[in-house]
């Protein structure tokens, strides 16, 4: 279990864009989850996996997006009240469970973002975009994604890609997004 | 408005960083083009996050696969956490067996105060998730994944043993032996060990802490300090245990 500082400066790293820190998120809390949601939540051992690697997902998501700025419980709260209520919805989609009052009530996942989860449940959508941006070159896809998704600033995408110049990298970007836009309306 | 121009507000705006936002709004309404270009945008970024989802899953996947396939090391002991249908029988028969001993406690005792009634009603003990695998590294692991272990059996005789003789200062461990005392009503040494846990300045439970010393204090009857304590998480909805701190409240 990790205490206050170590939550807090792994908090501040990933704010910070050290994306690769959800391995540590997994490996630190993957174990007790599993056990909790096989425990108190009748998952099996395979979904609370699952659910709980969208969760460090959700939960890495709402800190890069700025949803989530300030910590105001342990990561590991955090992390099981998102992993709790993905078993709940994976439980009620294999109707384990009915859906439930489990849900009630404020809750850090309150803030997490089921717009995305909602409107692309049907597998055939999901994979139309995907496959609009996997034909994209591979510097457009990684502009794209370290600006829209890591939210990077403009000034660490020259540098970690590398490229001339910031002005060179925010006409990139525009036109990559030119591109994508043309790539999902054909799709 | 530039293209350009009318790109970068599109982008704030799905970023959620444009400031007059219903202004924006507005001009969406009145104008299908801008419509439109928004819409189209916004397919285009969810495509960038459903296909970096499925990056980062992927690695959480290999990761999981890694965990997966990790053979066990030497010696390893690993305590049995699945529900099986025997555990599963033992358990229905405690309960059954804690349900008779609860119902006769109160049947026959002389009459309790109804703070400790209350306490003892209310009483869930945290789950574990402190601890799960031992790996066999002597002496002192073993004997805290006996204590946990019978935490988890809901043995909390034993396991009130077990934390006392592994003697640990680890506030972790202290937690779940605080728990166990509560679980047999033993609240004095609780309220003892919660006071500690709940002032400590590096450990994660802290908030925890200070819901189960009040559980405590109004299992020792000084409902007053307590109901004190449980309004101020009831009233603080970040608190991790504002909700069973409003249910507490309810039948205070």
């Amino acid at each position: 279990m990790h205490t206050q500082s170590e939550d807090h400066a792994l908090f501040e790293s990933i704010k910070n864009g050290r994306y690769e820190l959800i391995d540590e998120l997994y490996l630190g809390h993957r174990n007790a989850f599993v056990t909790y949601a096989q425990r108190q939540l009748y998952a099996t051992e395979e979904d609370a996996a699952d659910c709980f690697q969208d969760a460090v997902i959700a939960f890495y998501k709402n800190i890069v997006s700025g949803r989530l700025q300030v910590l105001t419980c342990s990561i590991r709260t955090y992390l099981f009240s998102i992993g709790k209520r993905l078993v709940y919805r994976r439980n009620h989609q294999r109707q384990r469970e009915l859906p439930t009052d489990h849900e009630a009530g404020v809750n850090p996942a309150d803030e997490l973002d089921w717009s995305l989860i909602d409107r692309f449940e049907q597998e055939h959508d999901r994979t139309r975009l995907i496959t609009a941006m996997d034909k994209l070159g591979k510097v457009c896809r990684e502009i794209l994604t370290l600006y829209y998704y890591h939210h990077y600033p403009i000034e660490s995408i020259t540098q970690s890609l590398d490229l001339p110049s910031d002005g060179a990298t925010r006409i990139r970007k525009m036109r990559c997004l030119k591109e994508l836009k043309k790539l999902v309306k054909e799709t | 408005m530039n293209t350009e121009d009318q790109q970068d507000r599109i982008d704030e705006y799905l970023r959620g960083n444009l400031a007059d936002r219903e202004a924006f709004e507005r001009t969406l309404d009145a104008n299908p083009q801008l419509n439109e270009e928004m819409k189209t945008t916004r397919l285009a970024l969810d495509a960038v996050t459903l296909r970096e989802e499925q990056e980062l899953k992927e690695r959480l996947r290999k990761l999981e696969a890694g965990m997966v396939n990790e053979s066990p090391q030497a010696g390893a002991k690993v305590i049995p956490l699945r529900h099986n249908r025997r555990a599963g029988w033992l358990t229905t028969v405690a309960a059954a067996a804690l349900v008779l001993f609860v119902a006769g406690y109160f049947l026959f005792r002389p009459a309790p105060g109804a703070s400790g009634q209350l306490a003892l009603s209310e009483f869930e003990p945290y789950p574990n998730i402190a601890y799960s695998i031992t790996k066999g590294a002597g002496n002192a692991a073993d004997q805290r994944a006996t204590a946990y272990a019978a935490y988890e059996n809901g043995d909390y005789a034993t396991a009130e043993r077990e934390f006392v003789a592994l003697n640990t200062t680890d506030p972790v461990d202290r937690f779940y032996f605080g728990q166990t005392l509560l679980a047999q009503e033993k609240y004095a040494p609780a309220r003892d060990i919660f006071l500690d846990l709940a002032t400590a300045t590096d450990f994660n439970l802290t908030q925890e802490s200070a819901y189960y010393l009040a559980f405590a204090n109004i299992g020792l009857g000084q409902t007053t300090e307590a109901r004190e304590e449980i309004t101020r998480i009831a009233g603080n909805t970040d608190h991790p245990m504002n909700r069973e701190a409003r249910q507490l409240l309810e039948n205070l």
